[in-house]
């Protein structure tokens, strides 16, 4: 019986020694691979030592390896091989520093800036359980990046924050225990801030664990009004 | 070359706590972590961790305590925990549990607003807290949220350098001096100096084939310090977790059979009640027991698949599922394609937790001055020989403080002055010029064959059964891997920049160094305790010692020390003995 | 003292979204105007008479008025979008500001107009 390949096309791009990036195309044998990262991994371990991404638990919890699969961005270890071409690109937004490995700096800034801990109020008010039941659906953000990249506007607008900071920001808006409330609001109601977004969708089309940042921005937005 | 009074290393709940305190006690911090803190392994922890929370029925009779948290773990590691870090991990976590619901950790909670707490496998009382399954996550968040407020605070106390690689340990005249570390994006070295290191890398599964590990748990966190003079310490002593998806590894939390979970074999019988030893408490038995008891069922050829049973979380019902086991379920579906509310998963045993690592006492000092260790890369003894599920991730919290507390009071006692300017410069122009020989190999064998050939070896002979012939024939194939490593090895990048294949490359050497250890400790010990199971030697040998490993020339020279058993834990190991009687 | 400036975003998005809901009122209206009211075939008499009455006047001058600023605050928020600096900014809220203007006096001039003749 004749095994089953899978076609990877891959993005390479070098930015010290590369004018243009390429892609190139690869093939994983089928009993090696059931994932996209299954398949990355196969590339660069036993193809091209050269393949530059990021991978960390293969399990879908550490948020490293997402990337841009056929069309749609998602964590490559979660995206199970198809037959037909897989075509692979590193996250758009961020600087390549090579192949599929993307600076995230600015995510993390972005995420970072918009304080995302907790400042009590002077004692030790306990949280209550409707109050911890409603933050559940916006606690699964792995922090991946894929909405940031998916996202119009922090393209266009360097300052924008971001889908990902603002699911932080909103759960922390939600807690009923942060005493910094208004200073958070005053970090994204500037002009850089929240009504940058025009709520497109793509980060919720973008998020591989369902977390739903439009809806977390809109909450902000009415919050704010 | 850079400054730091402490740099720590790792950036998993260890470390971020380390770095928490230390920059609390006003010294200059560098964490420095192969991957961004929030990529660290420890967001993947799901179940939970323990610790004695104050009860809301005081009337009742039977309650908890940290007595009784204290004989449980000694209990489930066979009497061969070190009693004063055992002590210093219970006594201390229920303040760690509320020092993290006081930086907002979103901890899972009862109806009445207390945090709700899981029963975990060998626990006498529900004693673990969490949040869903996703423990780690939440607290990862917490930890480095409080990381970034100490930052913004204090922006000149704490820097965290992502995605540098610590390439090798500087220790003069058996004091620790600094680290040097490859950044991976740019391929550049740098000398840190530092007065006292931590260590806190994690594990080191990935030694093993089937393993929940990630890819970054390579072996090298443990190496580096080994080839500084570090001695390890009960590295046979490897967990095995129970319930691992079958092919793709990926780990079903121990709180899935908490929250009511059984295990069926193939015709559908819940095997666990015919094994003396998990006849009681089944499911909840001790992981060592489960993993052994599956295994043996699957031997017997009662498994399903040759190599799996099955995991039947359907009497839960839905809601339960995914109120409190969202992340199995999504697990399931992703990478086993099965929805656990209506089917049966198939699960196998496989490598979790190293309970060894670099030795240290329960003030997480090492043998060299000045270099600590905490997490699961350090074994104070805490786990004895077989872990208490959700005792590591406070161990992490635990001994992550002691950690830095240490290390505070360490660079204040004493005037500290580094080695001279020349001792740096020979020990970097020495790193970089073994970086240099690794790119210019051009041999026939690529690292990802000899870590393939390394981890079906450690799969088939050290694994949960293990016999002296298997693991003489395991460290004979480790053997030639390193040789082949040294002559006959090919890294294909020729650049350092951002170069994974080279980090592979450095960090194979590390991996096989490791396996060779945890062989060689294994056959050393001829008798079953705990996790680690001879064939040829089933039963246990007087009282509990553990091995101490050193690195001497080359040769690996192992030791086995009885373990000091003080008189107070000796009481309170027997209290529940005298309450019985009466 | 950045709250001057926060308010100002914020009152931005609320009108913008106030003026849309009035706007699709508005559009309903004048839809009914066109299809029910007026007598067919239509004609410049026929839109005479509607527009001598004063309270369609004063409604149309309400709907064109909140077209044009929903229309130009939404030119706004693209242009802002674009992350501008800050002189670029400046000379286009200047033209955008007297464009703006400009169109609602010329179409009320007409309107005005046509309800005269």
């Amino acid at each position: 019986m004749k095994e089953k390949t899978y076609k990877l096309s891959v993005f390479r791009f070098d930015p010290f020694v590369d004018t243009k990036h390429r892609f190139i195309n690869y093939k994983v044998p089928g009993s090696k691979a059931k994932t996209v990262l299954d398949a990355l991994l196969f590339i660069r371990d036993h193809i091209d030592g050269t393949l530059a991404f990021r991978a960390s638990c293969t399990q879908g919890r550490c948020g490293s390896c997402a990337m841009h699969i056929n069309g749609k961005y998602g964590l490559a270890c979660e995206t199970p091989l198809r037959a037909g071409k897989t075509t692979i690109r590193p996250l758009a937004q961020l600087p390549i520093i090579k192949d599929l490995m993307v600076d995230m700096e600015r995510f993390w800034e972005k995420y970072e800036s918009i304080k995302p801990y907790l400042v009590r109020h002077s004692g030790e008010a306990r949280q209550s359980y409707t109050n911890r039941k409603e933050m559940d659906s916006m606690i699964d953000c792995i922090l991946c990046g894929a909405c940031f990249s998916a996202c119009m506007m922090t393209g266009m607008n360097p300052d924008f924050h971001g889908p990902a900071a603002y699911v932080t920001l909103n759960r922390f808006l939600r807690d009923e225990r942060d005493a910094i409330h208004d200073q958070r609001m005053e970090l994204v109601t500037g002009e850089n801030g929240v009504f940058r977004c025009h709520s497109m969708y793509n980060c919720n089309d973008a998020c591989p664990k369902n977390v739903k940042p439009s809806e977390n921005i809109l909450e902000i937005k009415k919050n704010i009004v | 070359m850079k400054k730091y009074d402490l740099i720590i290393v790792g950036g998993g709940m260890a470390g971020l706590r380390a770095a928490i305190e230390a920059v609390k006690q006003n010294l200059h911090v560098a964490v420095i972590s192969k991957v961004h803190p929030l990529r660290s392994h420890s967001v993947a922890a799901s179940g939970g961790l323990n610790a004695v929370i104050p009860q809301k029925d005081i009337k009742k009779k039977n309650i908890d305590s940290i007595e009784k948290h204290f004989q449980d773990s000694m209990k489930c590691g066979y009497n061969a925990s070190d009693p004063d870090a055992l002590q210093t991990l219970v006594s201390r976590a229920p303040g760690k549990i509320k020092e993290l619901e006081r930086w907002g950790c979103l901890f899972s909670r009862e109806k009445d607003n207390s945090i709700a707490v899981r029963t975990m496998g060998a626990a006498s009382f529900p004693r673990t807290v969490y949040s869903s399954d996703k423990t780690g996550h939440a607290i990862m968040n917490t930890l480095y949220g409080q990381c970034i407020r100490l930052r913004q605070n204090k922006p000149d106390l704490l820097r965290f350098y992502d995605e540098w690689f610590v390439h090798k340990l500087l220790v003069y005249n058996n004091v620790v001096s600094g680290v040097i570390a490859l950044e991976i994006a740019t391929g550049k070295m740098e000398v840190f100096t530092a007065k006292a290191v931590i260590w806190a890398s994690g594990g080191s599964g990935k030694v093993f084939g089937n393993t929940s590990n990630p890819l970054t748990n390579s072996g090298w966190g443990l190496a580096v310090p080994l080839y500084a003079g570090a001695p390890l310490r009960d590295m046979e002593f490897i967990q095995f977790h129970p319930t691992q998806l079958s092919r793709s590894h990926v780990l079903i939390t121990e709180a899935a059979r908490g929250e009511g979970a059984i295990l069926l074999n193939r015709k559908g019988e819940r095997f666990l009640e015919s094994y003396s030893d998990s006849k009681d408490k089944k499911e909840l038995s001790a992981r060592d027991i489960v993993s052994r008891n599956i295994q043996r069922e699957i031997l017997a050829g009662r498994g399903v698949d040759a190599s799996c049973v099955y995991l039947d979380l359907r009497g839960l019902g839905s809601r339960k599922i995914k109120k409190q086991l969202p992340g199995v379920r999504e697990l399931c579906k992703t990478y086993a394609n099965l929805d656990p509310i209506r089917q049966k998963i198939p699960v196998t045993p496989g490598q979790h937790y190293i309970i060894g690592g670099i030795s240290t006492n329960e003030k997480t000092q090492t043998e060299i001055e000045g270099f600590f260790a905490a997490g699961e890369c350090a074994c104070a003894g805490v786990h004895g020989t077989n872990r208490m599920g959700g005792n590591s991730l406070m161990e992490t919290l635990v001994f992550g403080e002691i950690s830095a507390q240490s290390a505070g009071s360490y660079i204040r006692q004493k005037h500290h002055r580094l080695p001279n300017k020349l001792f740096f410069e020979n020990a970097y122009a020495e790193e970089k010029n073994k970086l240099q020989i690794l790119l210019k190999t051009n041999g026939e064998v690529k690292p990802a064959e000899i870590r393939a050939k390394m981890n079906n070896a450690m799969d088939e002979f050290a694994g949960i059964y293990r016999d002296g012939m298997g693991l003489v024939e395991a460290g004979q194939i480790i053997k030639e891997l390193k040789t082949t490593y040294m002559t006959n090895m090919l890294v294909q990048g020729k650049d350092a920049r951002a170069n994974y294949g080279l980090i592979e490359a450095i960090e194979l050497k590390g991996s096989l160094d490791i396996a060779d250890i945890i062989i060689q400790c294994a056959l050393k010990r001829k008798e079953s305790i705990g996790v680690h199971f001879r064939n040829d030697f089933p039963i246990t040998k007087g009282r509990p010692r553990y091995s101490l490993v050193k690195v001497k020339k080359g040769k690996i020279k192992i030791r086995h020390i009885a373990i000091h058993i003080r008189n107070k834990p000796l009481i309170a190991l027997f209290s529940d003995l005298r309450l019985l009687k009466k | 003292m950045s709250k001057m400036k926060h308010n100002r975003e914020r009152i931005h998005w609320v009108f913008q979204r106030i003026s849309g809901l009035q706007l699709l009122i508005c559009f309903g209206i004048h839809v009914w105007v066109f299809f029910f009211k007026l007598e067919r075939p239509i004609s410049l008499d026929g839109l005479q008479v509607i527009f001598s009455h004063p309270e369609w006047i004063v409604f149309y001058t309400i709907f064109i008025a909140l077209a044009i600023y929903h229309g130009f605050s939404g030119l706004w928020t693209v242009l802002t979008d674009e992350n501008p600096s800050k002189t670029y900014k400046k000379v286009w809220k200047i033209i955008l500001f007297v464009s703006a203007i400009l169109l609602i006096s010329i179409t009320l001039w007409n309107l005005i107009l046509l309800g005269a003749l």
